[in-house]
């Protein structure tokens, strides 16, 4: 991912925060993506309907489809990359709705999907509850206070530093000068050094505000009787979706109507 | 090398989650009783310049490619190898939850693919001696890229297992090793060159910044790894392949062929008769029939890995006390 789309967190401001706890969300999205892990490769056509959780965030946190797929196309490359390679190496063919199609292009678009579902899923997660949310959720569901902190730290610095990086790119190449394996020493070095100096200074103004090791102080109860109903549903959803084969039945019942 | 969720299937993904939390859980309990919060704004600050450095792609000059540095070894040079374990782990937990970089299921696969490897292999194992030995700017180069390379192709190495255990490609195993090994040979090298580069601009103006981090490994780590393999020699041989391995499935398709001859020649027969005398254990259970399987198995697996042991000790011990003699 390039400098500049870094700066783009726009989706990530704090927003007033969501109707559902952050636990919650954290929990439903982890069961979610294993859910959607688990369909086999061919299995791109009951993929389909759990495209409702992922609606149904952005459009409960009011976030925009347009930011979230411009996040999903930037990180898909790599997932292409593999993907692709099916359609050449698979060319059994299999039926689907009464259609011959390539089980190659089959496992590729599964692949794809599963994806954009899970890449979505996760980033509306954040999105809807905020990065600090999830943090406080995560210590409460028992993630070492040590990781918690450094989470906190990482999310607080990296744009700063993001920041100085980027002058020192475009100082460089303002020089007329490209930034090669010769000269990469002479840009991150000094950046490393300006960094410890940071964190020495970060660590003495810790210190002097009586830092304790742990910066997240988020004591409140985990699920209230709303968020457990939200994650029983979707989680029954899920279930259904997962044994049950909608599109297929569906698709029986147009042809049956259709005579 | 991050994967997706997309990529791995829930076992696959699960088992690797259990490794990485264990990993984290341990470090992280460590390190909560080894010292204060000293280092603690250290960690939180190097992780951003690592992932803000990841950012900084330089050409590589003659492929008219780019690439970035990795940051795990530069990581636990400067915070020793736990310390580079968690940031690594926050890391690419930023980086999975922010920029869709990896996955949530993926996690697990990704902090022991770019983490583990390089945090406690490639720099306890490699970079540690390697730059003790020369030393200087020229040891540190020597370790960064060797630990490098090592690192990344280890990394490599699990990811196509993973996926191609995971069954989500219908890439040939064959090709998608040699293709992902091949490239990070080359992405190793560079990321070590820029990594010692990074190492000796800060060794040139600040050296009092380079501390001296500390082992990898303590002498629990030592006793998990042997009841790991108590526990792998035991049980977890039950439940090996009994099919042939590729050697043996390549022998057993042409021993039949005409004018191939096996244990009959001199040479060849008697050492096939010496084997079958001193074998304990023939094809890793008892001589005696009566015994059942599973404990032949389970005793040849811990035995086995007991001899090796016995065997590595004795080496070490035969090359110690010939560098002593040498001195």
């Amino acid at each position: 991912m390039k400098l500049k789309g870094l700066q783009k967190t726009r989706i990530y401001t704090e927003g007033p925060g969501y109707i559902f706890s952050p636990a919650a969300l954290v929990v439903i999205t982890l069961i979610y993506v294993v859910f959607v892990a688990s369909f086999d490769k061919y299995q791109v056509l009951r993929l389909v309907p759990l495209a409702a959780y992922p609606v149904f965030l952005a459009a409960s946190a009011d976030v925009r489809p347009g930011a979230v797929l411009r996040k999903i196309a930037a990180a898909s490359p790599v997932v292409l990359l593999i993907a692709v390679w099916n359609p050449l190496f698979d060319a059994s063919r299999c039926e689907i709705l009464g259609l011959s199609v390539s089980c190659g292009w089959l496992s590729f678009a599964s692949v794809v999907f599963k994806f954009a579902l899970t890449v979505s899923a996760t980033l509306l997660m954040i999105a809807a509850a905020g990065f600090d949310k999830v943090c406080g959720a995560l210590r409460a569901l028992g993630l070492p206070d040590v990781l918690v902190t450094q989470l906190f730290l990482l999310n607080r610095y990296i744009r700063l530093l993001l920041d100085e990086t980027h002058n020192a790119v475009r100082a460089r190449l303002f020089r007329g000068g490209r930034i090669t394996v010769a000269n990469a020493g002479y840009i991150c070095g000094p950046l490393l050094m300006r960094s410890i100096d940071r964190s020495r200074r970060i660590r003495f103004a810790l210190a002097c505000r009586g830092y304790n090791g742990s910066l997240c102080h988020e004591n409140k109860e985990l699920l209230s009787l709303c968020d457990k109903l939200f994650v029983i549903f979707w989680t029954v959803f899920f279930i259904a979706v997962r044994f049950q084969d909608f599109i297929c039945a569906s698709w029986r019942a147009i042809l049956r109507c259709l005579g | 090398m991050h994967m997706a969720d997309a990529l791995i299937s829930p076992a696959v993904g699960g088992v690797f989650w259990a490794a990485s939390a264990l990993l984290t859980i341990r470090c992280s309990s460590v390190l909560k009783r080894s010292d204060g919060e000293d280092k603690t704004a250290m960690m939180g600050v190097l992780s951003a310049f690592v992932f803000a450095a990841q950012m900084i792609n330089f050409s590589i000059p003659g492929t008219g490619s780019s690439g970035h540095i990795g940051g795990a070894l530069l990581l636990s040079v400067f915070l020793g190898p736990r310390r580079a374990f968690l940031s690594m782990v926050s890391i690419l937990t930023v980086q999975a939850l922010f920029f869709a970089d990896g996955g949530l299921l993926a996690l697990g696969c990704n902090v022991f693919n770019m983490g583990f490897f390089p945090c406690f292999i490639a720099y306890p194992l490699i970079y540690k001696p390697i730059t003790e030995r020369i030393g200087g700017r020229r040891g540190v180069f020597a370790g960064s890229v060797l630990a490098s390379v090592a690192g990344l192709e280890m990394g490599a190495f699990c990811v196509v297992a993973e996926m191609l255990a995971s069954g989500m490609t219908s890439l040939p195993a064959g090709l998608f090793f040699s293709l992902m090994m091949g490239i990070h040979l080359a992405i190793g090298a560079v990321e070590g060159m820029v990594t010692a580069m990074i190492i000796a601009y800060v060794m040139a103006n600040a050296p009092d910044e380079l501390p001296d981090a500390g082992a990898g490994f303590g002498a629990r780590a030592l006793f998990f790894f042997a009841l790991m393999t108590v526990l792998l020699g035991s049980v977890a041989a039950w439940y090996a392949s009994a099919d042939p391995d590729g050697l043996e499935w390549s022998i057993d398709k042409i021993k039949d062929v005409p004018g191939l001859l096996l244990h009959k020649t001199g040479l060849h027969s008697f050492l096939y008769s010496l084997q079958q005398k001193v074998s304990f254990f023939p094809d890793y259970s008892f001589k005696d029939a009566g015994v059942p399987g599973r404990l032949g198995t389970s005793v040849s697996g811990v035995l086995g890995s007991f001899c090796a042991l016995l065997c590595a000790a004795a080496s070490g011990k035969i090359l110690k006390h010939r560098k002593r003699r040498a001195k």
